[in-house]
């Protein structure tokens, strides 16, 4: 018996972020880059996107602003998807709800990325408190995995129920 | 009424995280409470109007070739036309925003599939200029 309950995976044009990064920024003007990021980031990744301010004055597709940015945005593209999975469509909360305010993702020492579930959300977004309750809070956890490849990059996420038997 | 709740705010982290906070909950108008409007009318501009700075707002950073102008009509759909996907509609949310000085709140972000569904919601919505 499987406690498996959504998969989800993106693949990222890398460049198409570096672009999304060029047309966002003017050099030491970052609103335009910050209505973006808002979009699809939650406050932890912002503060650290907002720190590679040399990478962000001139984002090529090599660097890590863009690898970030591109590994950030797939990796909150997966996990609606894996929602989609086990939540009712009309449950969901918005996209950008879900992209920003529900989880983030950050690294551990080795490098492998993890999927934190804000436990606020509820209390933050109380029109999506019982999605929260009902599909979310304690009930499940994440597993990422991304790989990247010269201009690709790659998620892939799978929730699982806690409920063991 | 507004100034005592920023008070019961400020004793949260900062006052600009109120303001932040404050300016979120407020259900009526796009822009911040602290402006001192609390109900926006709707958009002076006229539908035409809009609905050609919208499609000029596609332009500016669509794919390319995709947009053919004869193609583009209100009923055009971002996703079965116009062929953008999930990014695509982010980074045209952000520009429409900024074109025409409005937040667009997540929810109405998810509903807006078609070119003409924007046009309304700026004409309808919004107090855009």
């Amino acid at each position: 018996m499987s406690n498996v309950l959504g998969i989800g995976t993106d693949i990222v044009y890398i460049p198409r972020i570096a672009g999304l990064l060029q047309r966002s920024m003017t050099k030491g003007d970052t609103r335009k880059l910050q209505m973006v990021i808002n979009k699809f980031m939650a406050a932890p990744e912002k503060q650290k996107l907002l720190k590679m301010v040399g990478d962000l004055n001139d984002p090529s597709p090599n660097n890590k602003a863009t690898a970030y940015t591109a590994g950030v945005w797939a990796t909150k593209e997966s996990l609606l998807k894996a929602l989609g999975c086990f939540v009712p469509a009309g449950s969901i909360p918005p996209a950008q709800t879900v992209y920003s305010k529900l989880f983030y993702k950050t690294n551990t020492e080795t490098g492998r990325p993890i999927v934190h579930i804000n436990n606020k959300f509820g209390q933050e977004n109380l029109l999506y408190n019982d999605f929260f309750e009902k599909y979310i809070n304690n009930k499940v956890s994440i597993d990422l995995s991304i790989s990247h490849d010269k201009d690709y990059l790659i998620s892939y996420c799978l929730i699982k129920s806690n409920a063991m038997k | 009424m507004l100034r005592s709740a920023l008070a019961r705010c400020s004793a949260r982290p900062s006052a600009a995280a109120a303001r932040a906070l404050t300016a979120r909950r407020a259900p009526i108008s796009a822009v911040s409470a602290l402006s001192a409007r609390f109900y926006s009318p709707p958009s002076n501009l006229d539908k035409s109007a809009i609905t050609g700075r919208v499609i000029d707002v596609l332009k500016t950073f669509n794919k390319g070739s995709e947009v053919a102008a004869d193609k583009v009509s209100a009923a055009s759909s971002f996703q079965k036309d116009l062929g953008l996907d999930s990014l695509d509609i982010v980074e045209f949310i952000v520009a429409v925003e900024q074109e025409f000085s409005i937040e667009i709140p997540d929810k109405v972000a998810d509903d807006l599939k078609t070119i003409g569904q924007t046009v309304e919601y700026i004409k309808n919505e919004t107090d855009a200029s």
